[in-house]
Parts: C-alpha cells; structure tokens; sequence
C-alpha cells in the first residue's frame, strides 16, 4: 500500500503570486498577487524569485495572522541549484525547515508529507511552499534566454509563479482526504524536450494505484488535475489509460494547459514548474471548492527528475507522480 | 550585384534550411546542431570545396556557422605548408583570432551596458 488516508489535516488558508504571462492567461483573475516585472524590483531572476516565495510566505502569515514561531515546519522546494531559493527564506523566517526536490512534483509531495505528520497529532501548523520562475529555471534546465536558442512545440514553459499553502490538524472546510506516493516511472524516454510524454507513464501509474488502493471510480472525483503534463503529454496520459487499463477519464484537467492559453499565448506546448499546479489549484480550484462549486478533487503532480548533467550523459529520464486529495467537509 | 545578392541568399539559405530541418526531424539541441555545422564547414574545407561557395555567394557562406570551421581548417593548413604538422597547432587560430577576441570584447561590453533580457 502506498495509498494514506487522513483524518486530521486540514488547508487552512493558501496564497498565490504569478509572473505576467500567467497573469494575462486564463486564469488571471484568481490569483492572490501578481508582478509585472520578472526583476520584481531586484538586481537579478534569482532574488527575485525569493522574493516572490518571501512575500507569499509573509502574506498568508499576515492574512491569518499568525506569527512565524507558530509554524511547527516548513516544507520547500523550487528549480534552483541545492534549494537555494528555499533556504534562503527558511532562513529568513527562521521556520524548522526541510527542504524537499521532486521538480514539479514538489508541490503535491510538500502537502502529502505534511499531510502524514499533522495526522499524527504531533504538528499543528506546516507551511507548505513552492515557487518556479522562468528566467532561473531556463537558466538551469534548458538555455538562457540571450542565447536566442529556438524552442520546440513539444516543450514547456516554467511558469513565473510562488505559492504557500498552511496545513494544520486542526479542522477547516477544506480537508486533505488521501495521498498516494509515487514511484519513479521510466519508460526510457530520453528528450529532454518533451517531459509530459515521459511523465505521462508515472502518471497513469499513480492514478491507478491511488483508484484500485481506495477502491474508487475515477467519477469519485469532480476533477482529476494533473500537472503540468502539457498538450503532449496529456495526450500521451490519455492514450496510455486506454491502452493499458482500459480507463477514459471525463473529468480530467491538465493544470499546463489551464494556466496559458496554449493557442494564444507564446508557450509552446504548455505550463509547467512545481508552482503550476501550485498557483492553479490553490487560486481557482480553492474558491471553488470553498464555494462548493467542486467536492472533491484529486491533485496529481508530475516531475521529470533528470538533471542537465544526466542528460548530458545520455541516461533516460526518471519520472514521479505524488496524489493527494483535497475534499470539502461541513 | 543582383546576381551576388542572389547567389548570398541562395546558399545562406540553403544552410540554415538544412540547419532547420536537423532540428525538425532529430532530438538534436541547439549546441548539438550548432557544432556539427562547425564540423561540417571544417570538413568541406578539408576537401576544398568551401572555399568554392564562398566564391560563389560572398557572404552568404561567409557569415554561416560553418564559416568557423573553414577558417579553423583553412588556418591551419595554411600554417602546415611553412612549419609541417606542427602548423595544425600553432595556426589553427590564425584567422578566428578576430573573431573570437571580438566576441570577448563585445560581450563584455554588452554585459556593463545591459542585464538579461525580461523577455
């Protein structure tokens, strides 16, 4: 088994802050916070980007004022080198800190650990955070932007974008029900160019596996948001459920292409970043299931963890995918 | 002049056309594609040929990736009839020195002047 289920963990409040493409996107009116300026008045991408996880972080704070030495633990990770960007701010705020790496999927694996640890009782208050933004990440993964290098259609786009998320025992209107810890996945898939196919296999994997542990139907939930798979890789998730399982899902959505308007916006294939199922489903999925809109969602976040060097090295790229649900209880 | 301007687009053309479609039909990246015209230039001066198309179009062969690898194999044969094999080393730079030191400097400047693009 490797499917948890809940009874004390509880969202309690959460805040989203996002770049400008993703601010002129589809979903631009949800968002808690959004910069207009990738420099967001630093010197350079990098402190930028703690910036925008700092101010996320000191927002919800202030918004349930709640004080930092309330926070039993903090949960961070992003696209930096060594977590740089969330140690920075662990130091900050001076939180008990675990930083965390499962490339996109860190936002969901953040939440799952926290989900296990408030369900114990032991821990009151854990802050969740993520952040991705696109000048660092392409910096990191892919070519800077002044090398001009062309972009493929089947890759993605980092979204520019920093959420936090307090996770507490104590019982609120929005409940984490259940988990399900991936496993790497990797169907051999070597370009680098295209992560949502070679996502897409741990994916499905960790979709069935969380249905057959809990024995539910994929109807269970109103929505089943995967992210950031993008508009190749949802194709290739789609395929691979009816190939080898035999499952059509009508109620799937792909937080990628959620957060850019694919055809309009100059983003290739789609989202992506631990922040964009993040920021997706913590602005709009949130208020909707806070207003009742939706009951019960799962949250299925995907990463591609392969670093430059493996690549480099011509290995295959290892894939994960961690489940959570979130319910709306009262 | 019309004539030159043509046979320029014509072979620039034709470069970055097969450039385009390595790109298209392979999982090659930008580095990758950008090295093998560098080997591709090199290996067409070996035989002579390049120095035909620069001939032929001017600049249009002149301002192509490959161009580099022509100069670098150019340099060094040149070097090889004076000093034999040890010209392979001392004159492979010969004729990309200006390049390359103007690439130096001009990046450098360009790193005091501005910051890294927002877009």
């Amino acid at each position: 088994m490797r499917t948890y289920k809940f009874e004390n963990a509880y969202i309690l409040d959460a805040y989203t802050l996002v770049g400008p493409l993703e601010h002129h996107g589809p979903l631009g009116l949800y968002y808690d916070y959004a910069i207009d300026d990738y420099y967001f008045g630093c010197k350079t991408f990098e402190e930028a980007e703690m910036k925008m996880m700092y101010t996320s972080i000191a927002k919800i704070l202030e918004q349930n004022k709640i004080k930092k030495s309330d926070i039993d633990l903090f949960f961070a990770g992003d696209l930096n080198n060594q977590l740089a960007i969330s140690s920075f701010n662990a130091m900050s705020f001076k939180f008990p800190y675990l930083g965390i790496y499962n490339a996109c999927s860190t936002a969901t694996e953040g939440l799952l650990l926290s989900a296990l640890l408030t369900d114990s009782n032991r821990f009151e208050k854990i802050m969740v955070s993520s952040t991705s933004h696109n000048k660092v990440a392409n910096k990191q993964f892919r070519y800077p932007n002044e090398y001009g290098g062309q972009k493929r259609l089947t890759q993605t786009t980092t979204v520019t974008g920093a959420f936090s998320v307090i996770v507490t025992n104590q019982e609120t209107n929005i409940k984490i029900s259940s988990a399900t810890v991936g496993k790497v996945i990797s169907y051999g898939i070597k370009d680098v160019n295209d992560m949502g196919s070679a996502m897409a296999p741990a994916c499905k994997d960790t979709l069935i596996t969380h249905l057959k542990e809990l024995n539910l139907m994929p109807s269970h939930y109103d929505m089943i948001i995967t992210g950031d798979l993008s508009a190749v890789g949802t194709q290739m998730f789609e395929h691979l459920l009816y190939e080898e399982e035999k499952v059509t899902l009508a109620n799937h959505v792909d937080t990628g292409l959620m957060i850019f308007d694919v055809n309009k916006q100059d983003v290739q294939s789609g989202g992506s970043g631990p922040s964009c199922i993040g920021v997706v489903s913590f602005s709009m999925i949130l208020k909707k299931l806070r207003e009742a809109k939706l009951n019960k969602v799962l949250l299925i976040a995907t990463g591609a963890l392969f670093n430059p060097t493996s690549i480099a090295q011509k290995r295959e790229i290892p894939c994960i995918a961690h489940a959570i649900s979130l319910e709306r209880v009262l | 002049m019309i004539v030159d301007l043509f046979f320029a687009f014509l072979i620039a053309g034709t470069i970055c056309v097969l450039a385009q479609l390595v790109f298209e039909f392979t999982t090659l990246t930008n580095g990758h594609i950008t090295s093998l015209f560098v080997v591709l230039g090199a290996f067409l001066d070996t035989f002579g040929l390049y120095d035909k198309l620069i001939e032929l179009s001017g600049g249009g062969a002149m301002i192509c990736i490959t161009s580099f690898g022509h100069s670098l194999i150019h340099a060094a044969l040149e070097k090889t009839k004076e000093f034999g094999a040890l010209g392979i080393l001392t004159g492979m730079f010969d004729l990309t020195t200006a390049g390359i030191s103007s690439v130096i400097l001009f990046s450098f400047l360009a790193a005091i002047i501005f910051k890294p693009s927002k877009n």
